[in-house]
C-alpha cells in the first residue's frame, strides 16, 4: 500500500466527518454565526447540529457563546485559533494525499 | 435589485445574508433622506432665524450620525427583532477591521492568520453609501436645474457598475427611477443651493425604498419565526 494511503488513518477524525468539516469551513469564512444560520446553511436537524457543535466545542475548535441580541436569545459560534490551525492542517494533509493519489493514478494509466 | 446575488463562497453568502432584510439600506437611506430633506427645507426658507438654523444643524448632525456612526448598530438592533428569529445571525468578515487593526510587524506565530476578507459589509459603505452621497457634487457643479437629473444619472450608473459583481447587485431597472426622479424634480424649480441636496434626498429615498422592497420580500418569504427554545440548544 502506498504511504499516502496510510496517511488517511492519521487524519483528524473530528474534522473529517462531513458535517463537522462543513461547520468549520462556514465558521472559517465568517466572524461568527448563530445556531439557526448554521442549521439553515448546512441543512442539519437541530439535534444533529447541537451534537456536532458540542463535540467541536469540547475539542476547543469552536467557541460557543449564549447571548442576547435585543430580546432574542442567540447561540453564537466562533472558530478558535486552535480550530483554525487544525482545519488548516487537515486541509494541507488532505491536499497532499489527494495530490499523491492523483499522481499514482496517472502513472499507472500512463 | 437582483434576488439571487452570486453566492460562490460562504463569505459572500454570509455577506449577502447581511442585506437579505434590507435594513442596512433602510437605515442608510433614511439618514440621507433626513439630511437631504433637512437641507432642501432649510434652503427654501427665506427667513433664516437662529432657531431654524439650530434645528437645521441638529437634524443634519443626527442624519450623519445615523449614516456613518450608528448605521451598523441600528441595523443590528432592527435585525435582532426581525431577521435573526427567522433566518439566523451571521457576521461576515470585515476588511474594515483588517485595515484598522493592521498586520503585526513581529509575529511569534501565536496570532491566527488574518482571515481573507471577501467583498463584504464594509464595501457597502464605499460602493453604495459614498456613491449616493456623491450625487451632491455634480448637482452643485452644474448650477442649473438640469444638474439634478445629470447627477442622479451618474449616481445610477455608478451604483449599477460598482455593485455589479458584489453580494449586493442592483438590476438596471432598479436604478432607473433615480434619473427619472431627477427629471421629475426639475418641475419643483428648486434654487441652486437646494438642488445638490435634492440629489442626496432622492438618493436616500431611493436607497430606503430598495431596502423596504427587500424587507417586504423577506417577510413574505420567511413569515415564521423560530421558537425561542430552538435557539438555545
Amino acid at each position: 500500500m502506498n504511504e499516502h494511503i496510510r496517511e488517511i488513518a492519521q487524519l483528524d477524525r473530528l474534522i473529517h466527518e462531513p458535517a463537522r468539516l462543513q461547520i468549520l469551513m462556514f465558521l472559517q469564512e465568517v466572524e461568527e454565526a448563530d445556531f439557526i444560520y448554521l442549521q439553515r446553511e448546512g441543512g442539519f436537524t437541530q439535534g444533529n447540529l447541537s451534537g456536532h457543535l458540542s463535540k467541536l466545542a469540547d475539542a476547543g475548535y469552536i467557541r460557543i457563546r449564549k447571548m442576547f441580541k435585543g430580546k432574542v436569545p442567540l447561540t453564537v459560534c466562533t472558530l478558535t485559533t486552535a480550530g483554525e490551525r487544525a482545519l488548516r492542517a487537515y486541509c494541507d494533509q488532505m491536499a497532499g494525499i489527494l495530490k499523491e493519489q492523483r499522481k499514482s493514478g496517472q502513472s499507472k494509466r500512463g | 435589485m437582483k434576488d439571487n446575488p452570486s453566492r460562490d463562497t460562504p463569505a459572500r453568502r454570509a455577506a449577502a445574508y447581511w442585506f437579505i432584510d434590507g435594513f442596512p439600506e433602510i437605515v442608510a437611506g433614511a439618514g440621507f433622506a433626513l439630511l437631504g430633506g433637512d437641507a432642501v427645507w432649510f434652503h427654501r426658507i427665506q427667513h433664516r432665524s437662529w432657531p431654524v438654523h439650530t434645528m437645521f444643524v441638529a437634524i443634519a448632525f443626527l442624519a450623519l450620525l445615523v449614516v456613518f456612526c450608528c448605521g451598523r448598530s441600528l441595523s443590528l438592533f432592527l435585525k435582532a427583532r426581525v431577521t435573526f428569529p427567522r433566518t439566523g445571525y451571521v457576521r461576515p468578515p470585515s476588511d474594515w477591521d483588517q485595515v484598522t487593526v493592521g498586520t503585526p510587524v513581529i509575529s511569534l506565530g501565536l496570532e491566527s492568520e488574518q482571515r481573507l476578507p471577501d467583498r463584504n459589509v464594509t464595501r457597502f459603505r464605499a460602493s453604495t453609501i459614498a456613491v449616493v452621497m456623491c450625487g451632491y457634487m455634480p448637482a452643485s457643479m452644474i448650477a442649473k436645474p438640469i444638474g439634478l437629473p445629470i447627477a442622479l444619472s451618474l449616481v445610477a450608473i455608478l451604483l449599477y457598475a460598482l455593485n455589479r459583481r458584489s453580494e449586493r447587485p442592483y438590476h438596471w431597472a432598479a436604478v432607473l427611477p433615480l434619473p427619472v426622479a431627477g427629471l421629475a424634480a426639475m418641475w419643483l424649480h428648486l434654487n441652486e443651493d437646494a438642488n445638490p441636496w435634492a440629489a442626496v434626498l432622492l438618493g436616500g429615498v431611493w436607497l430606503a425604498a430598495q431596502g423596504a422592497w427587500s424587507l417586504l420580500r423577506y417577510l413574505r418569504r420567511y413569515p415564521k419565526r423560530y421558537p425561542v427554545e430552538q435557539m438555545l440548544p
